[in-house]
């Protein structure tokens, strides 16, 4: 059902990416800001498109909204220590692929808590690491391997370089023989001529 | 998630890279800032606390213990953070942060300085308001690159004792401290007062002689410690009297306060002291004090002493405390009147 109704028993049909559909309670999907602004008050015919995500990122992201329908409103980041073991079991079974994808799903439904926990989950994965650790989790490479890579880049364009004066070398080489025959073959026909009329005037 | 290589961190939506950044805190999101230059361009560009160094200590063993607060308008105005910053020759261990409490960290560097000024530059937050050493002051300690750190701000001293290479090596090499307390024994034969130099100094020992007391170069000077007498008091107002203000001298001297004096003569004996004249000066000196707000002294049972160059003086004697007010402004402007020492 898809109704613009307000109790908590309405369901609503969610469309994923994959064009599978599955029911989400009103109340839950309430703490999506992206569906009060969309749809709350018109109501939708239909499923509800969300087709940017998967069936099994935009499940994993409603069954935290059911769980949370009953907490009080949200004020604020949690400190880690004080989640649930629900909470915390959450967040612990979902691979990291998952979890990136559950961060921008939650990000676009502007679901304000499940957005912060998440956040909060990274910052504890990076806090207290010094700064090569940190390059090691967030993917950047470090200074040695830049330098590295900047060592090959100028040896590629060094390599490159010595390769286009070598083109160019050899194209001026070949633009030489190429006149070459054209000079000679004047020269042939001139020589040719000449001696075609000394003989003629020798006789 | 229990993964944590290779997470696409500059990937995440704006509002979740922010929520992460604001997140962290503030040493682990210098840590971030020195991952890459657009790491750093991110780190910095949300809102940053708002920071203030209150204190680097030199401690035993080559640790600096640094005071950091962060301050809040509402509701709770200000949160120190002590940070222990323990030398270390592992470079892995470099920047790597251990949180001891809420508001307690540990934190392995090979260049504490460094650091600090690190922090300084990316928080913009101005250097250390005050300075300690509670271990040997070393030559390696004050150098170009410190001396920044050491100037124009409070250094204080709280070590057993002090020998003369390190007084000669703090005065010789610093001349803009704010604010200079020593609270270490001063060696008995010291006498190299002249190079003495700070706006404030504040003494737990008295120096050698009373006449020390004008050979530094301050605009205040205070003593803790029991040593004079009011007969060496007595000699100091007279030394004071056939003086004559000096241009060479950067601090014009303004107080001078000696607690714990012991009564063994009259303190004004031989010295032409006259009661407090309206028409001569204000009733209240203007005091300045570094640890508080400007505030005003009532003057008005205090004697006064006429110097034959026209500057005038007071000399309160009260509960075996010395004060001792030089009027270079005969009515300045009245503000606070609490008292302050």
């Amino acid at each position: 059902m898809t109704s613009p109704a307000s109790s908590s028993e309405v369901k609503y049909l969610i469309e994923s990416s994959e064009g599978n559909t599955f029911d989400v309670s009103g109340a839950a999907l309430r703490q999506s800001n992206t569906f009060n602004a969309m749809f709350l008050n018109i109501g939708a015919d239909g499923p509800i498109p969300f087709t940017d995500y998967n069936e099994a990122t935009l499940k994993k992201v409603f069954e935290y909204c059911e769980h949370s329908v009953n907490e009080e409103n949200y004020s604020g980041p949690k400190h880690q220590d004080d989640l649930s073991k629900w909470d915390l079991n959450f967040f612990n079974e979902m691979d990291q692929k998952m979890f990136i994808d559950v961060i921008n799903a939650s990000n676009f439904l502007d679901i304000e808590r499940l957005t912060s926990y998440c956040c909060e989950r990274i910052a504890r994965m990076l806090r207290g690491k010094n700064t090569q650790e940190m390059i090691k989790v967030i993917t950047l490479p470090t200074a040695e391997e830049l330098e590295a890579k900047q060592k090959v880049e100028e040896k590629k364009a060094a390599a490159a370089k010595k390769v286009a004066e070598k083109a160019a070398e050899t194209a001026e080489k070949t633009e030489t023989l190429e006149e070459l025959p054209v000079q000679q073959l004047v020269q042939t026909t001139r020589n040719k001529l000449t001696r075609k009329y000394l003989s003629f005037s020798n006789e | 998630m229990t993964e944590t290589r290779g997470f696409p961190l500059f990937s995440l939506p704006y509002v979740a890279l922010k929520d992460v950044v604001l997140s962290l805190d503030i040493f682990s999101r210098l840590n971030l800032s020195s991952c890459s230059k657009k790491s750093k361009s991110i780190a910095g560009s949300y809102k940053m606390s708002t920071l203030e160094i209150e204190s680097i200590n030199f401690c035993e063993n080559s640790e600096h213990i640094v005071k950091i607060s962060e301050i809040y308008s509402s509701p709770e105005p200000k949160i120190t953070h002590t940070l222990n910053i323990i030398p270390s020759n592992i470079e892995a261990n470099y920047g790597k942060i251990i949180e001891i409490s809420g508001f307690e960290w540990k934190l392995h560097h090979n260049s504490p300085m460094n650091l600090i000024a690190k922090f300084s530059v990316f928080y913009k937050v101005p250097q250390s308001k005050s300075v300690g050493f509670n271990r040997d002051v070393e030559k390696s300690d004050i150098n170009d690159e410190t001396i920044v750190l050491f100037n124009t701000r409070k250094l204080g001293i709280q070590k057993e004792k002090l020998t003369t290479e390190e007084l000669n090596l703090i005065f010789s090499k610093l001349h803009d401290i704010q604010v200079f307390s020593i609270w270490s024994e001063i060696p008995e034969d010291y006498d190299n007062y002249e190079i003495w130099k700070a706006k404030e100094i504040r003494l737990r020992d008295p120096p050698r002689t009373s006449e020390d007391l004008l050979r530094m170069d301050c605009e205040k000077l205070i003593c803790n410690g029991p040593k004079f007498k009011t007969s060496d008091l007595n000699l100091f107002l007279k030394k004071w009297m056939q003086l004559t203000l000096k241009k060479e001298k950067t601090y014009l001297k303004r107080e001078i306060a000696v607690f714990r004096v012991e009564t063994d003569s009259n303190l004004y004996e031989d010295l032409p002291i006259t009661p407090w004249n309206p028409n001569q000066r204000g009733q209240y000196f203007q005091g300045h004090c570094q640890y508080f707000h400007n505030f005003s002294i009532d003057c008005s049972q205090g004697f006064d002493l006429f110097r034959d160059d026209g500057v005038l003086a007071t000399v309160i004697f009260d509960h075996n405390a010395f004060k001792f007010y030089i009027w270079h402004e005969r009515f300045p402007v009245v503000t606070d009147t609490r008292p302050c020492y």
